[in-house]
């Protein structure tokens, strides 16, 4: 893994940055080591491996880090943009940064066009939720759900539109395709949970997900 | 001499480091397969009653578990302790009837040939210490996926038993989508004929013989075939829906997703995409022997997954009579 990581392309900077970790790196140094690693992403590698070595030899590894940063640095030699590891893998679950869906409602986003297609970034950009930090994970925002009626003549409209719908239920106002959907993920995300509670090693955790089934004022056809 | 000194101490301090960390690493990943088919059978086969929380999108909701296997046979109950009464019961599934999902976590993967290489094919395994949980001791186990096709997880296993007693689901972002949580767990209680009787008028008894048991070679769907899955997902099982629709399974082990046939609530409706905690849904629609079709993937998996599974549902010719809504 170690050979995935660039190769810094002044090699003069070794020598400061070696004596910057004992400590000994001359202020003009310093400042040669700063600027370079703005330009050259490779002496900021070169320095974190130095960090991993020299705490390792202190015996103070945290015992995970090491495949973590090539991980993390081969995503970002790779420019992979559908996955981007952040450092502090923990550190991040630790806050428990949450994307937020509205309890109860399901977030349902239309797309209008791409039928038949399938180009990636349709599926990978409009995710139907914002993403909001949470501290510790009990301090729940109020969420404001904005409510938008599914429009019939979306479909006409220009390629690639998305919008989000919080479909609230019970809402007189929600035409009946919407209650209808509503009613029928609900079913299927009940269905699917039996299927998961045997075929994902957590027993009957997957229940959980499952929303209370609501008796809609769906109109009959 | 002084740069190569300092190089040199460096190299060593380097090889110094790795050489043990790929003996500690392959240590790890033993320890890993054996917590994971643990977690596996100790789920299905041990006597339990625990509280746990369910997390997501801040919303939190509390359940209470009880689990028992009385001559082989498994009773589980699942109750939701807040919002509207809901329970689900199921009971009738043998302890040896291992699902697809068990055999891949177990390691007995070598019936579905080149469709499962192995769990460390699709995900990196690391351990990641310790903590308490519930009371408990449990060993941390972050699963990072290797491609984008499905989320990481970070699992706590309780140290003595198995129990999986922490999930969370991580998407790329490293945001958690959903986190469950066992908050008390009691091992081997007393469970009496009274823990299998619903306690509310809003239960559900759940269909045991919705995946089938030990399969010694794969299984092959009918009436439809998914032409593209991502790697390691095998096909795990198929029924009729109550309200009569065609229901194909899919898992990896560890990830689960369904996908949904049937008769479109609307056939010029666009495609839809639903989701709750990290549960995705993507709803298509599709015309197969100038028939429409809905094609829904339900699952936790990111979104293009379910986009790109939906999109390569196909009817077999062979069955297009009998299918036909």
């Amino acid at each position: 893994m170690v050979a995935m990581v660039d190769k810094v392309t002044d090699q003069s900077i070794l020598e400061p940055l070696s004596a910057l970790m004992d400590n000994e790196a001359s202020e003009l140094e310093l400042h040669r080591i700063l600027k370079q690693s703005e330009d050259d992403p490779a002496v900021m590698q070169t320095w974190s491996r130095y960090q991993m070595a020299a705490s390792a030899l202190r015996n103070e590894v945290p015992g995970v880090n090491y495949l973590d940063l090539s991980a993390s640095i081969s995503a970002a030699i790779d420019d992979e943009a559908t996955y981007k590891p952040k450092r502090g893998f923990l550190h991040s679950v630790g806050r428990f940064a949450i994307a937020a869906s509205v309890a109860g409602a399901v977030v349902i986003s239309v797309q209008t066009s791409n039928f038949g297609t399938s180009s990636p970034e349709v599926a990978s950009n409009e995710s139907a939720q914002p993403s909001i930090s949470l501290p510790a994970g009990y301090k729940a925002p109020v969420l404001n759900a904005r409510t938008v009626s599914v429009d019939p003549t979306a479909n006409a409209r220009s390629r690639r539109e998305t919008r989000n719908i919080l479909l609230v239920p019970y809402q007189k106002s929600t035409p009946v395709n919407d209650q209808k959907i509503h009613s029928q993920l609900n079913q299927y995300i009940l269905e699917h949970s039996e299927h998961a509670a045997l075929n994902s090693g957590r027993g009957m955790m997957p229940f959980a997900r499952v929303a209370p089934t609501v008796v809609a004022p769906i109109a009959d056809e | 001499m002084k740069l190569s000194f300092r190089a040199s101490c460096t190299a060593l301090a380097l090889f110094a480091f790795l050489a043990p960390r790929v003996a500690v690493a392959t240590e790890d990943q033993v320890q890993i397969k054996a917590l994971l088919k643990q977690m596996s059978e100790s789920v299905r086969s041990l006597n339990y009653r625990g509280l746990f929380t369910y997390e997501h999108g801040g919303s939190l909701s509390t359940l209470r578990v009880v689990h028992s296997v009385r001559d082989g046979i498994e009773y589980e109950r699942l109750q939701h302790l807040s919002g509207p009464e809901r329970e689900v019961l199921r009971q009738g599934q043998r302890v040896d009837c291992l699902t697809p999902g068990d055999q891949l976590l177990r390691g007995r993967f070598d019936v579905f040939g080149e469709q499962f290489e192995g769990l460390d094919s699709y995900y990196h395994f690391y351990i990641r210490g310790e903590e308490r949980v519930a009371g408990r001791e449990v060993i941390n186990i972050q699963v990072k996926p290797r491609d984008a096709y499905r989320y990481g997880y970070s699992l706590a296993i309780d140290k003595l038993t198995g129990l999986p007693l922490k999930s969370l689901l991580i998407d790329p972002n490293m945001h958690v989508l959903e986190r469950f949580q066992f908050v008390e767990l009691e091992l081997g209680p007393s469970i009496g004929e009274s823990d299998y009787q619903a306690v509310t008028s809003q239960h559900r008894v759940v269909d045991h013989e919705i995946s089938p048991c030990n399969l010694s070679r794969p299984n092959k769907s009918e009436g439809w075939r998914a032409n593209w899955l991502p790697k390691g997902f095998v096909f795990s099982g198929q029924r009729k829906t109550e309200s009569g629709q065609d229901m194909f399974m899919y898992t990896d082990g560890l990830t689960a997703f369904s996908v949904f046939v049937g008769v479109p609530i609307d056939s010029r409706q666009p495609d839809i995409k639903a989701q709750r905690g990290a549960t995705i849904a993507y709803m298509h629609n599709i015309v197969r022997n100038s028939q429409p079709y809905q094609v829904t993937v339900v699952g936790e998996v990111p979104p293009n997954t379910a986009q790109r599974v939906a999109y390569n549902m196909n009817l077999l010719q062979s069955s297009a009579d009998t299918t036909t809504p």
